[in-house]
Protein backbone atom coordinates (compact mmCIF):
# COMPACT_ATOMS: atom_id res chain seq x y z
CA UNK A 1 0.00 0.00 0.00
CA UNK A 2 2.95 2.07 0.97
CA UNK A 3 5.21 3.37 -2.27
CA UNK A 4 8.24 4.65 -1.95
CA UNK A 5 7.00 7.75 -3.77
CA UNK A 6 5.11 9.44 -0.80
CA UNK A 7 6.06 9.09 2.63
CA UNK A 8 3.57 7.53 5.50
CA UNK A 9 2.84 11.29 6.86
CA UNK A 10 2.65 14.55 4.44
CA UNK A 11 2.12 17.37 7.02
CA UNK A 12 1.77 20.64 4.25
CA UNK A 13 1.45 24.43 5.92
CA UNK A 14 0.18 23.39 8.97
CA UNK A 15 -1.02 26.68 10.96
CA UNK A 16 -2.89 26.90 14.34
CA UNK A 17 -3.75 29.91 16.38
CA UNK A 18 -5.55 30.18 20.12
CA UNK A 19 -7.22 32.62 21.33
CA UNK A 20 -6.36 33.43 24.61
CA UNK A 21 -8.98 35.94 25.81
CA UNK A 22 -11.59 38.42 24.07
CA UNK A 23 -10.00 41.00 22.21
CA UNK A 24 -6.48 39.99 22.72
CA UNK A 25 -4.45 38.34 19.80
CA UNK A 26 -4.50 35.29 19.35
CA UNK A 27 -1.21 33.60 19.96
CA UNK A 28 0.30 31.24 17.40
CA UNK A 29 1.23 27.94 18.52
CA UNK A 30 2.38 26.56 15.02
CA UNK A 31 3.13 28.81 12.02
CA UNK A 32 3.41 27.34 8.53
CA UNK A 33 4.45 23.93 9.75
CA UNK A 34 5.77 21.27 7.13
CA UNK A 35 7.49 17.56 7.59
CA UNK A 36 7.08 14.36 6.44
CA UNK A 37 7.58 10.98 8.05
CA UNK A 38 8.38 7.51 5.93
CA UNK A 39 7.14 4.34 7.19
CA UNK A 40 9.17 2.83 10.12
CA UNK A 41 10.98 6.16 10.11
CA UNK A 42 12.02 8.31 13.79
CA UNK A 43 11.01 12.09 13.21
CA UNK A 44 12.20 14.37 16.14
CA UNK A 45 10.48 17.92 17.06
CA UNK A 46 12.66 19.75 19.52
CA UNK A 47 12.57 22.98 20.85
CA UNK A 48 11.72 24.73 24.20
CA UNK A 49 8.20 25.71 25.88
CA UNK A 50 5.74 27.14 23.94
CA UNK A 51 7.50 26.24 20.82
CA UNK A 52 4.25 24.30 19.27
CA UNK A 53 5.80 20.88 19.47
CA UNK A 54 2.95 19.59 21.80
CA UNK A 55 0.58 21.01 19.79
CA UNK A 56 1.94 19.69 16.65
CA UNK A 57 1.92 16.21 18.24
CA UNK A 58 -1.45 16.55 19.19
CA UNK A 59 -2.66 18.02 15.45
CA UNK A 60 -1.09 14.80 14.03
CA UNK A 61 -2.85 12.56 17.14
CA UNK A 62 -6.38 14.11 16.23
CA UNK A 63 -6.54 15.92 19.86
CA UNK A 64 -6.00 19.55 18.30
CA UNK A 65 -7.30 20.49 14.33
CA UNK A 66 -5.52 22.66 12.27
CA UNK A 67 -6.45 26.19 11.20
CA UNK A 68 -5.23 25.18 7.79
CA UNK A 69 -2.80 23.10 6.05
CA UNK A 70 -3.05 19.39 5.28
CA UNK A 71 -2.32 16.18 7.16
CA UNK A 72 -2.37 12.95 5.48
CA UNK A 73 -1.74 10.23 6.66
CA UNK A 74 -1.33 6.90 4.14
CA UNK A 75 -3.02 9.24 1.94
CA UNK A 76 -6.14 9.93 3.99
CA UNK A 77 -6.13 13.62 4.63
CA UNK A 78 -7.16 13.25 8.58
CA UNK A 79 -9.15 16.93 8.08
CA UNK A 80 -11.77 15.38 5.65
CA UNK A 81 -12.12 12.15 7.65
CA UNK A 82 -15.81 11.73 8.31
CA UNK A 83 -17.39 12.11 12.26
CA UNK A 84 -19.18 8.85 12.57
CA UNK A 85 -17.95 5.95 15.38
CA UNK A 86 -16.25 4.10 11.90
CA UNK A 87 -14.64 7.26 10.63
CA UNK A 88 -12.99 7.54 14.43
CA UNK A 89 -12.02 4.21 15.12
CA UNK A 90 -9.97 3.94 11.82
CA UNK A 91 -8.35 7.61 12.43
CA UNK A 92 -7.31 5.80 15.84
CA UNK A 93 -5.47 2.94 14.18
CA UNK A 94 -3.50 5.38 11.91
CA UNK A 95 -2.41 7.35 14.94
CA UNK A 96 -1.37 6.23 18.74
CA UNK A 97 0.06 8.80 21.35
CA UNK A 98 1.57 8.32 24.77
CA UNK A 99 1.78 10.74 26.96
CA UNK A 100 3.84 12.62 28.94
CA UNK A 101 2.18 12.42 32.90
CA UNK A 102 2.36 8.59 33.27
CA UNK A 103 0.52 9.34 36.43
CA UNK A 104 -2.76 10.87 34.54
CA UNK A 105 -2.70 9.15 31.14
CA UNK A 106 -3.97 5.60 32.26
CA UNK A 107 -7.85 5.47 33.88
CA UNK A 108 -7.12 4.97 37.35
CA UNK A 109 -10.16 2.52 37.97
CA UNK A 110 -9.21 -0.45 35.45
CA UNK A 111 -6.26 -2.94 35.61
CA UNK A 112 -3.65 -2.88 33.20
CA UNK A 113 -5.27 -6.11 31.71
CA UNK A 114 -8.91 -4.15 31.21
CA UNK A 115 -7.14 -1.08 30.18
CA UNK A 116 -5.65 -3.49 26.93
CA UNK A 117 -8.70 -5.52 26.22
CA UNK A 118 -10.94 -2.30 26.35
CA UNK A 119 -8.36 -0.92 23.76
CA UNK A 120 -8.21 -3.95 21.60
CA UNK A 121 -12.46 -4.84 21.65
CA UNK A 122 -12.76 -1.18 21.10
CA UNK A 123 -11.21 -1.86 17.91
CA UNK A 124 -12.81 -5.43 17.12
CA UNK A 125 -8.82 -6.89 17.13
CA UNK A 126 -9.78 -9.48 19.58
CA UNK A 127 -13.32 -11.30 19.89
CA UNK A 128 -13.87 -11.73 23.78
CA UNK A 129 -12.28 -14.90 24.58
CA UNK A 130 -8.82 -13.50 23.22
CA UNK A 131 -8.39 -10.58 24.16
CA UNK A 132 -6.89 -11.56 27.53
CA UNK A 133 -4.87 -13.75 24.96
CA UNK A 134 -3.41 -10.51 23.41
CA UNK A 135 -3.49 -8.34 26.26
CA UNK A 136 -0.62 -10.83 27.80
CA UNK A 137 1.41 -10.61 24.79
CA UNK A 138 1.05 -6.64 24.53
CA UNK A 139 2.31 -7.12 27.80
CA UNK A 140 5.09 -9.56 27.08
CA UNK A 141 6.36 -6.68 24.12
CA UNK A 142 6.56 -4.04 26.84
CA UNK A 143 8.14 -6.44 29.05
CA UNK A 144 5.92 -6.70 31.84
CA UNK A 145 4.90 -9.65 34.23
CA UNK A 146 1.66 -11.55 33.96
CA UNK A 147 1.23 -10.70 37.11
CA UNK A 148 1.37 -7.22 36.76
CA UNK A 149 -1.84 -7.55 34.36
CA UNK A 150 -3.99 -7.39 37.55
CA UNK A 151 -2.68 -4.52 38.91
CA UNK A 152 -3.86 -0.89 39.15
CA UNK A 153 -2.13 2.48 37.88
CA UNK A 154 -1.50 3.43 41.80
CA UNK A 155 0.25 0.44 42.71
CA UNK A 156 2.83 0.56 39.28
CA UNK A 157 5.90 2.19 39.11
CA UNK A 158 6.17 5.71 36.72
CA UNK A 159 7.99 3.59 34.00
CA UNK A 160 5.83 0.48 34.43
CA UNK A 161 2.73 3.30 33.79
CA UNK A 162 4.46 4.43 30.19
CA UNK A 163 5.08 0.76 29.39
CA UNK A 164 1.28 0.63 29.88
CA UNK A 165 0.80 3.40 27.93
CA UNK A 166 3.03 2.85 25.04
CA UNK A 167 1.30 -1.33 24.98
CA UNK A 168 -1.92 0.26 25.23
CA UNK A 169 -1.37 2.49 22.00
CA UNK A 170 0.29 -0.55 20.46
CA UNK A 171 -3.24 -2.35 20.74
CA UNK A 172 -4.54 -0.42 18.48
CA UNK A 173 -1.98 -1.58 15.87
CA UNK A 174 -1.64 1.90 14.61
CA UNK A 175 1.09 3.54 11.85
CA UNK A 176 2.31 6.15 13.60
CA UNK A 177 3.20 6.49 17.66
CA UNK A 178 2.99 9.69 18.73
CA UNK A 179 5.31 10.50 22.24
CA UNK A 180 4.65 13.90 23.90
CA UNK A 181 7.45 14.21 26.11
CA UNK A 182 6.85 10.34 26.93
CA UNK A 183 10.13 10.11 29.00
CA UNK A 184 10.27 13.45 30.51
CA UNK A 185 8.92 12.72 33.43
CA UNK A 186 11.01 9.44 34.37
CA UNK A 187 13.98 9.30 35.80
CA UNK A 188 17.27 8.41 33.78
CA UNK A 189 17.44 4.96 34.13
CA UNK A 190 13.88 3.89 33.63
CA UNK A 191 14.46 6.55 30.74
CA UNK A 192 16.92 4.14 29.42
CA UNK A 193 14.72 1.25 29.65
CA UNK A 194 11.75 2.68 27.80
CA UNK A 195 14.40 4.12 24.89
CA UNK A 196 15.50 0.69 24.51
CA UNK A 197 11.95 -0.69 24.26
CA UNK A 198 11.26 1.90 21.75
CA UNK A 199 14.39 0.91 19.99
CA UNK A 200 12.68 -3.26 19.86
CA UNK A 201 9.26 -2.39 18.99
CA UNK A 202 10.72 -0.06 15.91
CA UNK A 203 13.10 -3.13 14.68
CA UNK A 204 9.83 -5.90 15.23
CA UNK A 205 7.65 -3.41 13.44
CA UNK A 206 8.02 -0.31 10.69
CA UNK A 207 5.83 1.66 12.92
CA UNK A 208 6.63 5.09 12.32
CA UNK A 209 7.33 7.81 15.45
CA UNK A 210 6.84 10.80 16.17
CA UNK A 211 9.11 11.48 18.64
CA UNK A 212 8.47 15.41 21.01
CA UNK A 213 10.80 15.97 24.00
CA UNK A 214 12.91 18.54 24.79
CA UNK A 215 15.71 16.76 25.98
CA UNK A 216 18.19 16.71 23.29
CA UNK A 217 19.98 13.76 23.89
CA UNK A 218 17.04 11.68 24.40
CA UNK A 219 16.00 12.65 20.88
CA UNK A 220 19.58 12.13 19.87
CA UNK A 221 18.77 8.59 20.84
CA UNK A 222 15.74 7.85 19.57
CA UNK A 223 14.95 9.76 16.44
CA UNK A 224 16.74 9.82 12.52
CA UNK A 225 15.72 13.07 11.39
CA UNK A 226 14.56 16.05 13.47
CA UNK A 227 12.48 19.61 13.31
CA UNK A 228 13.79 22.17 15.30
CA UNK A 229 10.87 24.62 16.04
CA UNK A 230 11.09 28.14 17.37
CA UNK A 231 7.89 30.38 18.09
CA UNK A 232 5.61 27.70 16.25
CA UNK A 233 8.17 27.85 12.87
CA UNK A 234 10.84 25.36 11.53
CA UNK A 235 13.92 26.76 12.34
CA UNK A 236 16.69 23.84 11.12
CA UNK A 237 15.64 20.04 9.87
CA UNK A 238 17.70 17.64 9.13
CA UNK A 239 19.22 14.40 10.08
CA UNK A 240 19.46 14.15 13.60
CA UNK A 241 23.38 13.66 13.67
CA UNK A 242 23.78 16.68 11.88
CA UNK A 243 21.57 18.95 13.46
CA UNK A 244 22.92 18.19 16.94
CA UNK A 245 26.78 18.00 15.86
CA UNK A 246 26.99 20.94 13.31
CA UNK A 247 23.69 23.42 13.85
CA UNK A 248 23.27 25.44 11.67
CA UNK A 249 20.54 27.77 12.98
CA UNK A 250 21.84 30.18 15.68
CA UNK A 251 19.04 29.02 17.65
CA UNK A 252 19.66 25.58 17.66
CA UNK A 253 23.62 26.35 18.60
CA UNK A 254 21.72 27.86 21.85
CA UNK A 255 19.51 24.91 22.09
CA UNK A 256 22.45 22.91 22.48
CA UNK A 257 24.83 25.23 24.52
CA UNK A 258 21.79 25.35 27.01
CA UNK A 259 21.68 21.42 28.05
CA UNK A 260 23.93 21.60 31.13
CA UNK A 261 27.27 19.85 31.34
CA UNK A 262 30.89 20.34 32.06
CA UNK A 263 31.74 24.20 32.29
CA UNK A 264 28.07 25.18 31.80
CA UNK A 265 26.86 28.72 33.13
CA UNK A 266 23.00 29.86 33.73
CA UNK A 267 24.19 33.26 33.20
CA UNK A 268 25.68 32.92 29.87
CA UNK A 269 22.59 30.63 28.43
CA UNK A 270 20.48 33.58 29.80
CA UNK A 271 22.37 36.30 28.22
CA UNK A 272 23.26 34.27 24.81
CA UNK A 273 18.57 33.68 25.02
CA UNK A 274 18.60 37.53 24.80
CA UNK A 275 20.93 38.12 22.29
CA UNK A 276 18.95 35.75 20.23
CA UNK A 277 15.96 37.53 21.08
CA UNK A 278 17.38 40.89 20.06
CA UNK A 279 18.92 39.67 16.93
CA UNK A 280 15.25 38.15 15.68
CA UNK A 281 13.22 41.27 16.48
CA UNK A 282 15.94 43.55 14.15
CA UNK A 283 15.55 40.56 11.52
CA UNK A 284 12.14 41.45 11.26
CA UNK A 285 12.14 45.53 11.81
CA UNK B 1 11.43 16.56 62.89
CA UNK B 2 10.80 13.45 62.18
CA UNK B 3 8.77 12.23 65.26
CA UNK B 4 6.10 15.60 64.34
CA UNK B 5 5.33 14.05 60.84
CA UNK B 6 5.13 10.78 62.30
CA UNK B 7 2.61 12.06 64.91
CA UNK B 8 0.74 14.20 62.60
CA UNK B 9 0.45 11.33 60.53
CA UNK B 10 -0.94 8.69 63.20
CA UNK B 11 -3.05 11.22 64.79
CA UNK B 12 -4.91 11.80 61.47
CA UNK B 13 -5.61 7.90 61.19
CA UNK B 14 -7.11 8.46 64.56
CA UNK B 15 -9.52 10.57 62.59
CA UNK B 16 -9.95 8.91 59.15
CA UNK B 17 -8.40 5.75 59.31
CA UNK B 18 -10.80 2.82 58.44
CA UNK B 19 -10.88 1.35 61.92
CA UNK B 20 -10.39 4.04 64.14
CA UNK B 21 -13.77 5.56 63.58
CA UNK B 22 -16.46 4.86 66.13
CA UNK B 23 -18.98 7.70 65.21
CA UNK B 24 -19.19 7.01 61.78
CA UNK B 25 -19.45 3.15 62.05
CA UNK B 26 -22.04 3.98 64.35
CA UNK B 27 -23.84 6.08 62.09
CA UNK B 28 -24.00 3.60 59.50
CA UNK B 29 -24.99 1.10 61.69
CA UNK B 30 -28.09 3.47 62.49
CA UNK B 31 -28.66 4.31 59.37
CA UNK B 32 -28.78 0.29 58.48
CA UNK B 33 -31.18 -0.31 61.41
CA UNK B 34 -33.57 2.64 59.91
CA UNK B 35 -33.55 1.27 56.78
CA UNK B 36 -34.17 -2.30 57.86
CA UNK B 37 -36.65 -0.82 59.97
CA UNK B 38 -38.61 0.57 57.11
CA UNK B 39 -38.33 -2.68 54.86
CA UNK B 40 -40.18 -5.01 57.73
CA UNK B 41 -42.37 -2.10 59.08
CA UNK B 42 -45.00 -3.90 58.94
CA UNK B 43 -44.24 -6.29 60.98
CA UNK B 44 -42.70 -4.42 63.59
CA UNK B 45 -45.53 -2.40 64.25
CA UNK B 46 -47.69 -3.74 67.33
CA UNK B 47 -50.68 -1.61 65.80
CA UNK B 48 -52.21 -0.61 62.69
CA UNK B 49 -51.05 3.22 62.34
CA UNK B 50 -54.07 4.40 61.69
CA UNK B 51 -56.05 2.92 63.79
CA UNK B 52 -58.08 5.37 65.72
CA UNK B 53 -58.75 4.45 69.63
CA UNK B 54 -60.68 7.50 71.42
CA UNK B 55 -60.25 5.74 74.54
CA UNK B 56 -56.17 6.24 74.55
CA UNK B 57 -55.99 10.04 73.51
CA UNK B 58 -52.65 11.83 74.63
CA UNK B 59 -52.00 8.78 76.67
CA UNK B 60 -48.60 8.90 78.01
CA UNK B 61 -45.70 5.83 77.22
CA UNK B 62 -46.94 2.60 78.68
CA UNK B 63 -46.17 -1.08 77.92
CA UNK B 64 -49.27 -0.82 76.25
CA UNK B 65 -47.93 1.95 74.23
CA UNK B 66 -44.19 2.16 74.43
CA UNK B 67 -44.09 5.89 72.96
CA UNK B 68 -47.89 7.11 74.12
CA UNK B 69 -50.34 7.59 71.33
CA UNK B 70 -50.88 11.01 69.79
CA UNK B 71 -54.32 13.32 69.69
CA UNK B 72 -56.67 10.66 67.89
CA UNK B 73 -55.79 7.81 69.76
CA UNK B 74 -52.91 6.22 67.38
CA UNK B 75 -49.97 4.17 68.82
CA UNK B 76 -46.85 6.58 68.35
CA UNK B 77 -44.47 3.81 67.67
CA UNK B 78 -46.37 1.93 65.52
CA UNK B 79 -46.59 5.57 63.19
CA UNK B 80 -43.08 6.18 63.67
CA UNK B 81 -42.25 2.90 62.32
CA UNK B 82 -44.58 2.75 59.19
CA UNK B 83 -43.26 6.26 58.41
CA UNK B 84 -39.72 4.96 58.21
CA UNK B 85 -40.71 4.08 55.24
CA UNK B 86 -42.37 7.83 53.31
CA UNK B 87 -39.38 9.56 55.08
CA UNK B 88 -36.35 7.91 53.74
CA UNK B 89 -38.10 6.71 50.13
CA UNK B 90 -39.22 10.63 49.37
CA UNK B 91 -35.28 11.67 50.09
CA UNK B 92 -34.30 8.80 47.96
CA UNK B 93 -36.24 9.50 44.74
CA UNK B 94 -35.48 13.46 45.01
CA UNK B 95 -31.68 12.65 45.36
CA UNK B 96 -31.88 9.92 42.32
CA UNK B 97 -34.18 12.29 39.81
CA UNK B 98 -31.80 15.94 40.92
CA UNK B 99 -28.42 13.04 40.63
CA UNK B 100 -29.43 12.02 36.93
CA UNK B 101 -30.87 15.45 36.16
CA UNK B 102 -27.71 17.15 37.69
CA UNK B 103 -24.76 15.24 36.65
CA UNK B 104 -26.31 15.34 33.29
CA UNK B 105 -25.96 18.90 32.93
CA UNK B 106 -23.01 19.13 35.01
CA UNK B 107 -20.81 17.38 32.72
CA UNK B 108 -22.03 18.75 29.61
CA UNK B 109 -21.65 21.92 30.97
CA UNK B 110 -17.69 20.85 31.80
CA UNK B 111 -17.44 19.15 28.71
CA UNK B 112 -18.74 21.69 26.07
CA UNK B 113 -18.69 25.15 27.79
CA UNK B 114 -20.17 27.55 25.15
CA UNK B 115 -24.27 28.29 25.99
CA UNK B 116 -25.02 25.07 27.90
CA UNK B 117 -22.46 26.67 31.00
CA UNK B 118 -23.50 29.95 30.31
CA UNK B 119 -27.23 28.71 30.40
CA UNK B 120 -26.79 27.00 34.20
CA UNK B 121 -24.44 29.26 35.36
CA UNK B 122 -27.91 32.06 35.50
CA UNK B 123 -29.92 29.37 36.47
CA UNK B 124 -27.81 28.35 39.53
CA UNK B 125 -27.34 32.01 39.77
CA UNK B 126 -31.07 32.71 40.36
CA UNK B 127 -31.88 29.27 42.77
CA UNK B 128 -28.79 30.51 45.09
CA UNK B 129 -30.38 34.50 44.96
CA UNK B 130 -33.76 33.05 45.69
CA UNK B 131 -35.15 30.96 48.78
CA UNK B 132 -35.43 27.07 48.00
CA UNK B 133 -38.47 27.00 49.78
CA UNK B 134 -40.01 29.60 47.61
CA UNK B 135 -39.19 27.86 44.49
CA UNK B 136 -40.90 24.71 45.71
CA UNK B 137 -43.76 26.60 46.61
CA UNK B 138 -44.35 27.89 43.54
CA UNK B 139 -43.68 24.29 41.99
CA UNK B 140 -46.56 22.79 44.41
CA UNK B 141 -48.72 25.78 43.45
CA UNK B 142 -48.16 25.25 40.01
CA UNK B 143 -48.59 21.66 39.86
CA UNK B 144 -51.27 20.84 43.16
CA UNK B 145 -49.80 19.65 46.70
CA UNK B 146 -49.04 15.98 47.02
CA UNK B 147 -45.89 13.90 47.97
CA UNK B 148 -45.12 13.31 44.46
CA UNK B 149 -44.94 17.17 44.12
CA UNK B 150 -42.81 18.16 46.62
CA UNK B 151 -39.87 15.33 45.36
CA UNK B 152 -40.43 16.73 41.87
CA UNK B 153 -40.16 20.28 43.32
CA UNK B 154 -37.16 19.62 45.54
CA UNK B 155 -35.74 17.96 43.09
CA UNK B 156 -35.48 20.56 40.58
CA UNK B 157 -34.36 22.67 43.01
CA UNK B 158 -31.01 20.84 43.86
CA UNK B 159 -30.65 19.84 39.87
CA UNK B 160 -29.19 22.95 39.45
CA UNK B 161 -26.77 22.87 43.29
CA UNK B 162 -25.79 19.45 42.13
CA UNK B 163 -24.92 20.56 38.45
CA UNK B 164 -22.66 23.00 39.81
CA UNK B 165 -20.61 20.75 41.99
CA UNK B 166 -20.43 17.70 39.21
CA UNK B 167 -19.23 20.51 36.81
CA UNK B 168 -16.61 21.94 38.81
CA UNK B 169 -15.45 18.31 39.50
CA UNK B 170 -15.95 17.31 35.70
CA UNK B 171 -13.63 20.16 34.76
CA UNK B 172 -10.94 19.17 36.42
CA UNK B 173 -11.15 15.20 35.67
CA UNK B 174 -11.69 16.19 31.80
CA UNK B 175 -8.28 17.87 32.05
CA UNK B 176 -6.72 14.82 33.26
CA UNK B 177 -4.60 13.00 30.01
CA UNK B 178 -6.71 9.88 30.28
CA UNK B 179 -9.51 11.33 28.77
CA UNK B 180 -7.37 12.61 25.93
CA UNK B 181 -6.24 9.10 25.50
CA UNK B 182 -9.51 7.66 25.50
CA UNK B 183 -10.09 10.05 22.78
CA UNK B 184 -7.16 9.34 20.84
CA UNK B 185 -8.51 5.60 21.18
CA UNK B 186 -11.45 6.80 19.09
CA UNK B 187 -13.71 6.42 21.88
CA UNK B 188 -16.83 8.58 21.24
CA UNK B 189 -17.84 11.75 23.62
CA UNK B 190 -20.50 10.45 25.54
CA UNK B 191 -18.95 7.19 26.18
CA UNK B 192 -15.99 8.57 27.65
CA UNK B 193 -18.08 10.59 29.60
CA UNK B 194 -20.86 8.26 30.69
CA UNK B 195 -18.52 4.71 31.04
CA UNK B 196 -15.31 6.59 31.92
CA UNK B 197 -15.25 10.04 33.80
CA UNK B 198 -18.84 9.50 35.69
CA UNK B 199 -17.68 6.50 37.41
CA UNK B 200 -13.96 8.17 38.34
CA UNK B 201 -16.13 11.14 39.31
CA UNK B 202 -18.29 8.83 42.12
CA UNK B 203 -16.35 8.89 45.15
CA UNK B 204 -15.82 12.67 44.58
CA UNK B 205 -19.55 12.99 44.25
CA UNK B 206 -20.76 10.38 46.71
CA UNK B 207 -20.15 12.12 50.33
CA UNK B 208 -21.53 15.49 48.87
CA UNK B 209 -24.76 13.80 47.52
CA UNK B 210 -25.02 11.85 50.65
CA UNK B 211 -25.18 14.91 53.16
CA UNK B 212 -27.90 16.37 50.24
CA UNK B 213 -29.92 12.85 51.07
CA UNK B 214 -30.27 14.62 54.63
CA UNK B 215 -31.07 17.90 53.33
CA UNK B 216 -33.68 16.11 51.47
CA UNK B 217 -35.24 14.33 53.90
CA UNK B 218 -35.44 17.68 55.71
CA UNK B 219 -36.79 19.86 53.33
CA UNK B 220 -39.49 17.09 52.43
CA UNK B 221 -40.28 16.89 56.39
CA UNK B 222 -41.12 21.11 56.14
CA UNK B 223 -42.96 20.83 53.26
CA UNK B 224 -45.37 17.86 54.66
CA UNK B 225 -45.62 20.11 58.03
CA UNK B 226 -46.62 23.11 56.06
CA UNK B 227 -49.29 20.52 54.23
CA UNK B 228 -47.65 20.71 51.46
CA UNK B 229 -46.04 17.34 50.92
CA UNK B 230 -47.45 13.79 52.65
CA UNK B 231 -51.35 14.19 53.08
CA UNK B 232 -52.89 12.58 56.53
CA UNK B 233 -53.73 10.14 57.21
CA UNK B 234 -49.95 9.46 56.74
CA UNK B 235 -47.68 8.83 59.00
CA UNK B 236 -44.84 10.81 56.89
CA UNK B 237 -42.42 12.56 60.24
CA UNK B 238 -43.16 16.01 58.98
CA UNK B 239 -46.85 15.82 59.36
CA UNK B 240 -46.60 13.74 62.26
CA UNK B 241 -44.91 16.67 63.82
CA UNK B 242 -47.54 19.41 62.34
CA UNK B 243 -50.52 17.09 63.63
CA UNK B 244 -49.05 16.07 67.35
CA UNK B 245 -48.67 20.49 67.81
CA UNK B 246 -52.09 20.61 68.82
CA UNK B 247 -51.18 18.84 72.07
CA UNK B 248 -48.40 21.45 73.25
CA UNK B 249 -50.67 23.83 74.88
CA UNK B 250 -51.80 21.25 76.72
CA UNK B 251 -48.38 19.59 78.07
CA UNK B 252 -48.27 16.42 75.57
CA UNK B 253 -45.11 16.78 74.21
CA UNK B 254 -44.74 13.52 72.72
CA UNK B 255 -46.75 13.27 68.72
CA UNK B 256 -44.20 16.65 68.24
CA UNK B 257 -41.31 14.81 69.85
CA UNK B 258 -40.88 11.71 68.54
CA UNK B 259 -40.90 12.27 65.17
CA UNK B 260 -38.85 15.57 65.27
CA UNK B 261 -35.97 13.48 67.05
CA UNK B 262 -36.22 10.11 64.46
CA UNK B 263 -35.45 13.02 61.80
CA UNK B 264 -33.20 15.17 63.60
CA UNK B 265 -31.01 11.38 64.74
CA UNK B 266 -31.62 10.63 61.08
CA UNK B 267 -29.98 13.90 59.35
CA UNK B 268 -27.25 13.40 62.01
CA UNK B 269 -26.18 10.59 61.06
CA UNK B 270 -26.39 10.88 57.30
CA UNK B 271 -24.52 14.02 57.96
CA UNK B 272 -21.76 12.28 59.93
CA UNK B 273 -21.44 9.11 57.00
CA UNK B 274 -21.63 11.91 54.28
CA UNK B 275 -18.88 13.95 55.41
CA UNK B 276 -16.48 11.28 56.50
CA UNK B 277 -17.12 9.84 52.85
CA UNK B 278 -16.56 13.15 51.39
CA UNK B 279 -13.03 13.10 53.75
CA UNK B 280 -12.15 9.54 52.80
CA UNK B 281 -12.49 9.98 48.87
CA UNK B 282 -10.78 13.33 49.10
CA UNK B 283 -7.99 11.59 50.89
CA UNK B 284 -7.62 8.73 48.52
CA UNK B 285 -8.02 10.89 45.38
Amino acid sequence: MNTSATPLVVADGLHRAFHVARGADPVVAVDDVSFTIEAGEALGLVGESGSGKSTIARILAGLERADSGSLRVAGIDRRTVGHGAAARLARARQVQMVFQDPYGSLDRRLTVEQTLTHAMRLHGLAGGRDAKGGAAELLERVRLSATQARLKPYQLSGGQRQRVAIARALAVEPAVLVLDEAVSALDVSVQAQILELLDEIRRESRISLLFVSHDLAVVDEVTDRVLVLFGGAVVEEGRTQDVLRKPAHPYTRLLIASVPGPGWDPHDVIARRAAFELSRSDAST
Amino acid sequence: MTTNTADVLIARKGISGRRRDPLFWTSVGFLGVVVLVAIFAPFLAPYDPEAIDFAAIWSQPSAAHPLGTDQLGRDLLSRLILGTRESLIGPFLLLVGATILGVTIGIVAAWNGRWIDVLLARITDVMFAFPGLLFVVLVIAVFGEGAATAVVALALAYAPVIAKFTRSIALSELARPYVDAYRVQGVGGATIATRYVVPNMTPALLGYLVVLFGEGLMGLATLSYLGFGAQPPSSEWGLMVQEGQDGIVLGHFGPTLVPGIAIAAVVVAVNIVGVRLAERMGARA
